[in-house]
């Protein structure tokens, strides 16, 4: 594990999970979602944790 | 406004709050795929907003059908900046948990403060009057001292020799070298401080004292052992330190609360999971990755929501209990298992 080459560690499935889930942690890399598209904060921001 | 990842020095700055949406809501019909259990009434969930946290809120509210009140320091979007992803976790759980029929509510501030600890304890009396579990999972950078009125610093270090190692740059999909020096005494002692159990101890302290813990409550705090890898930067480093902390608290807070409300306290051992320090800690994301690889073929692979929820189910409201020789509840053993 400590002499992986790059090539091999990003071919991994395991890697590709843990750099999805690195994004989806912030709302990134969902299929479903059109990231060209505007958000609209300004509704958005008017909601509150109750 | 158009949102795309911004990474800097390996963190994010902003988040998609669409994207935060879908990633609670995949969690809860992840838990609402699983059956129910019995479980808690009233959970107090003090970190919930994301991670193991959030993970153990859904888990709770959807598996055992349980009110859920949650504490967390995160920003709201102000101008340009778009708001934490906790922020929207938050926003999006209270959104869909409403099909629960149940009360959930959501504290934003400082934890460690004692002013937020009184003011739960007052929402407690007043919505649940008691409550049965105490969910302690903060994953903090910094605690303010109010004896000194410091800021006191967590760090991610190796004691005694330096770590190298790799990283994966999340941006440029790379790996990179990463090196970290020892931590000197003064940077252990505050990790200790921001990462160990002495808050943990303080808010059950306070609730106990406000007379807002039930008789037979369980509180419960996570920690992580780890293998050899990565033994040197974490379990034997400043991180470790602060795990023994709050192990050795839970111990304490064990023994008090078995004599006071014939309560326990538990302290259970994840398996390695992708969280925002991972990247700062060298060889991690590597070891992290290799081990999601072997998981994923063997078929053991488990998501932070079907951790949590067989945690709860099996081992702190089941019977499968799996407890190493001091006392931790291991989740982790699948990970250990030889195939």
């Amino acid at each position: 594990m400590k002499n992986i080459t790059e090539e091999k560690l990003f071919g991994l499935e395991g890697t590709q999970m843990v750099l999805r889930d690195f994004y989806r942690m912030n709302g990134f890399a969902f299929e479903e979602i059109d990231y060209d598209k505007p958000v609209d904060m300004e509704t958005l921001s008017k909601l509150k944790p109750e | 406004m158009i949102l795309k990842p911004s990474i800097r020095s390996n963190v994010f700055t902003n988040a998609h709050p669409l994207g935060s949406e879908l990633f609670v809501k995949n969690q809860i019909e992840e838990a609402q795929a699983q059956p129910s259990f019995e479980g808690p009434r009233n959970v107090l969930v003090i970190g919930g907003s994301s991670g193991y946290g959030l993970a153990s809120r859904i888990a709770l509210a959807y598996g055992a059908f349980a009110n859920t009140l949650n504490v967390s320091y995160e920003s709201p979007p102000k101008g340009k900046r778009t708001g934490t992803a906790g922020w929207w976790n938050n926003i999006f759980f209270q959104k869909h948990a409403k099909e629960t029929g149940n009360v959930h509510k959501d504290f934003v501030g400082d934890a460690f403060s004692q002013t937020m600890k009184k003011q739960v304890a007052d929402s407690i009396r007043e919505n649940f009057g008691k409550v049965d579990l105490v969910v302690y999972s903060i994953a903090a950078g910094a605690r303010p001292n109010p004896k000194t009125g410091e800021l006191v610093r967590s760090s991610i270090k190796p004691i005694g020799n330096k770590a190298m190692g790799k990283t994966i740059d999340i941006a440029k999909r790379q790996l990179k070298d990463l090196t970290v020096e020892p931590a000197d005494d003064a940077e252990i002692q505050n990790t200790v401080y921001v990462m160990g159990g002495s808050d943990w101890q303080d808010w059950m302290d306070t609730l106990e004292a406000e007379g807002v813990l039930s008789e037979g409550v369980k509180t419960i705090s996570y920690t992580y052992v780890g293998g050899e890898s990565t033994s040197h930067i974490y379990r034997s480093g400043t991180i470790g330190k602060a795990k023994e902390d709050l192990e050795d608290k839970a111990q304490k807070m064990h023994e008090k609360l078995q004599i006071s409300l014939g309560g326990e306290a538990l302290i259970s051992s994840s398996k390695a999971v992708v969280t925002k320090a991972s990247v700062f800690i060298p060889q991690m994301p590597v070891y992290v990755s290799c081990l999601f690889d072997t998981m994923m073929r063997h078929g053991v692979h488990e998501t932070a929501l079907g951790h949590k929820y067989r945690l709860f189910k099996d081992m702190v409201y089941g019977n499968k209990r799996i407890v190493d020789d001091v006392g931790r509840l291991r989740l982790d053993h699948k990970k250990k298992k030889k195939k």
